[in-house]
């Protein structure tokens, strides 16, 4: 009952301007597949091509076998949820989730039967005599699901539907809408602005910007190895190091900043010299306990000296604004690290010199050029 | 103990004052003695001895001649209403909806004709519509017709002129009432497999249902009262309530009869706007 959806050189253009594409996607069965990025970086559009609410300027969609680029929404048969739920505002919940049914000309009691399910499905029984507007707003967007998911298309999009709840609910909603999609085995789009829900609810995710897609993979795949810098930074927090390659030491390769830092890194082909390094925060090892003028330099690789700027106290951690030391003195990039603490650890203070050690395999290299020249 | 008066309410009251003042001058005082004289006896030469007598709405309201007015003005009414609704909503759907760059200057132009003169517009249809007018010409010239048709002065003229000068009217709420229903809606409703038809019955029409009432009301009430354009393109043959009011105030001098037709106008335009709030509160209810 699931469909697969591909997208072949898909582009749109409103008029003279560029919008989104050529986008290359194929989305399995049964998949929950985000598309994530910016405001603006073609997200929505992609996905209202994809409904039929938009007709691609080049390039052919497919529904499970059909090529659907002819065919008007109203035969496309997905669910569309929208971020403002658009709710019927003139019929109550009962007819909002029966507007699909009626038009299929369902009988009336396996209309009643469906709705009730339905209803009972996404938590509303009871108020289906209600107005939409005497809907909270979890409410009226489990309204705007129900009324989607009844009819059982094959297909079902979401355009950033959680936007408008406060965090506890938006939390809540996403676990229920992946409940339900796993439930029914549908496959869904779902678009959306915010990392870490794209992250906690996908099994894949693509990463967009300015109307292109910079990577797909698994949230792991995307979080530990972006292809590009846009990912990189779009995904957690990041500390770019800018400069080159310029050697291998053994199983590693040697990069050089631009300041002058020497690190190993995890060896990765980029086909380039001229390179970013990528480090999470979380990477970034901090101990400062001990005399740092002991410590050997060099007796672990990417052991390096650095000097507390700033200290941010978040509870179940703190991100540090490291300055490394220079060899030469002076100081060099500035580093964002952050370490869980535990309660009653003792902190470093700002103005402290730290050893900072960088673990290789947490060194990702990315190209100066993203895939399409963006950087 | 009693809520004192809060510092603030004076001033509203003062603020009102003026406002209030015209009402009471321009409107209540006048109606008040409208009402006046409808119930007193018309004598002609002196226009009244004021003794009081029903006697003028018992004519209006009987005679046949009168009521065949009444009739045929409220007929116009209603198929001018019709005719503005089935051409303007189309106009006002596609004002609301299109992304067109031009969209304001298109909704521009459809009200531009509001700022000239009621009058020198209606001189512009003598001019489309008369004997040697631009119409006329054309089918005569390219011998379509062997004589002029006779377009002015007849009910059809001033049909046709009522509708294009009221056209604004319908498209004004009807375009307010389209633009405040979220497009997205309408995307639901065809995601939902509805096709544009039935999405526009379904969904579109139920939700611009108070632009409807709101532009048909205005259409309906400024079409009864119309006078200037009716009796210019209408001519001595086309008789509106409103040219029997004229008539009886400023021709016949019979005031007290002239103050009944007002009143009796007045009441109806009432019943109008009473049944108008009526309907549109249960709607929101």
């Amino acid at each position: 009952m699931a469909s697969t959806i591909a997208l072949e050189a898909v582009t749109k253009f409103y008029g003279e301007t560029y919008a989104v594409g050529p986008v290359d996607l194929e989305i399995r069965e049964g998949e929950f597949f985000s598309l994530l990025g910016p405001s603006g970086c073609g997200k929505t559009t992609t996905l209202r091509l994809i409904g039929g609410f938009e007709e691609a300027s080049a390039g052919t969609i497919r529904i499970g076998d059909r090529v659907v680029d002819r065919i008007p929404v109203e035969k496309r048969g997905v669910g569309m949820v929208f971020q403002s739920y658009a709710l019927f505002p003139h019929l109550s919940v009962f007819e909002n989730i029966a507007f699909g049914l009626r038009l299929r000309r369902i009988a009336k009691p396996e209309l009643e039967r469906r709705v009730g399910d339905t209803l009972k499905l996404v938590d509303l029984d009871g108020l289906a005599a209600r107005m939409p507007r005497q809907l909270s707003g979890g409410q009226q967007q489990r309204a705007a699901l129900a009324r989607a998911l009844v009819v059982e298309p094959s297909v079902l999009l979401l355009d950033e539907p959680l936007s408008n709840l406060d965090l506890k609910l938006r939390e809540q909603m996403r676990e229920e809408i992946r409940r339900l999609q796993r439930r029914l085995g549908i496959t869904a789009v779902y678009v959306t602005h915010d990392q870490g829900e794209a992250m906690a609810v996908s099994d894949r995710t693509a990463v967009m910007n300015a109307g292109r897609i910079e990577q797909v993979g698994t949230p792991r795949d995307i979080y530990e190895h972006p292809g590009t810098l846009f990912v990189a930074s779009f995904i957690g927090q990041c500390n770019f190091l800018t400069g080159s390659v310029i050697g291998q030491a053994g199983e590693h390769l040697e990069f050089v900043s631009e300041h002058g830092t020497r690190l190993e890194i995890a060896r990765r082909e980029i086909g380039a010299t001229d390179a970013t390094v990528v480090i999470r925060p979380e990477a970034v090892a901090l101990s400062f306990q001990g005399d740092v003028g002991d410590v050997a330099r060099g007796s672990a690789p990417n052991r390096l000296v650095a000097r507390v700027e700033e200290l941010v106290y978040l509870g179940e951690k703190i991100g540090v604004t490291l300055s490394l030391d220079l060899e030469g003195g002076g100081s060099g990039e500035r580093l964002l690290a952050s370490e869980q603490i535990f309660r009653g650890q003792a902190l470093p203070a700002v103005g402290d010199r730290l050893t900072v050690e960088i673990p290789p395999q947490e060194c990702i290299l990315i190209g100066s050029q993203g895939p399409h020249g963006s950087t | 103990m009693a809520p004192r008066r809060r510092p603030l309410e004076g001033a509203r009251l003062i603020s009102l004052g003026p406002a209030l003042v015209v009402i009471a001058v321009v409107l209540i005082a006048p109606t008040a003695l409208m009402l006046l004289y409808s119930f007193w006896r018309y004598e002609s030469g002196r226009i009244t001895d004021y003794t009081f007598t029903f006697e003028n709405y018992v004519r209006l309201l009987t005679d046949a001649f009168y009521l065949k007015v009444i009739w045929e003005t409220v007929e116009l009414g209603l198929v001018v209403t019709v005719i503005t609704l089935l051409l303007g909503y189309p106009l006002a759907y596609f004002l609301a909806r299109t992304r067109s760059r031009f969209k304001h200057v298109l909704t521009y132009l459809v009200f531009m004709p509001l700022m000239i003169s009621l009058v020198v517009r209606v001189y512009g249809w003598i001019v489309i519509l008369g004997h040697q007018g631009a119409i006329n010409s054309f089918l005569v010239g390219f011998g379509f017709l062997d004589r002029p048709f006779r377009f002015l002065y007849t009910s059809h003229a001033v049909v046709i002129g009522l509708i294009e000068v009221l056209l604004p009217f319908m498209v004004m709420p009807l375009l307010s009432a389209i633009e405040k229903i979220d497009p997205h809606v309408e995307e639901a409703a065809r995601a939902l497999s509805a096709t544009r038809l039935q999405t526009f019955l379904r969904v579109t029409l139920p939700l611009s249902t108070p632009g409807i009432i709101s532009g048909c009301l205005m259409v309906f009430s400024l079409t009864i009262t119309a006078y200037a354009l009716p009796a210019l393109l209408g001519g001595a043959k086309v008789k509106m309530i409103s040219a029997l009011a004229y008539d009886s105030m400023l021709v016949s001098y019979n005031w007290p009869f002239g103050a009944t037709i007002g009143i009796v106008m007045i009441v109806v335009s009432s019943a109008i706007v009473y049944f108008y709030l009526r309907t549109m509160s249960r709607i929101q209810r």
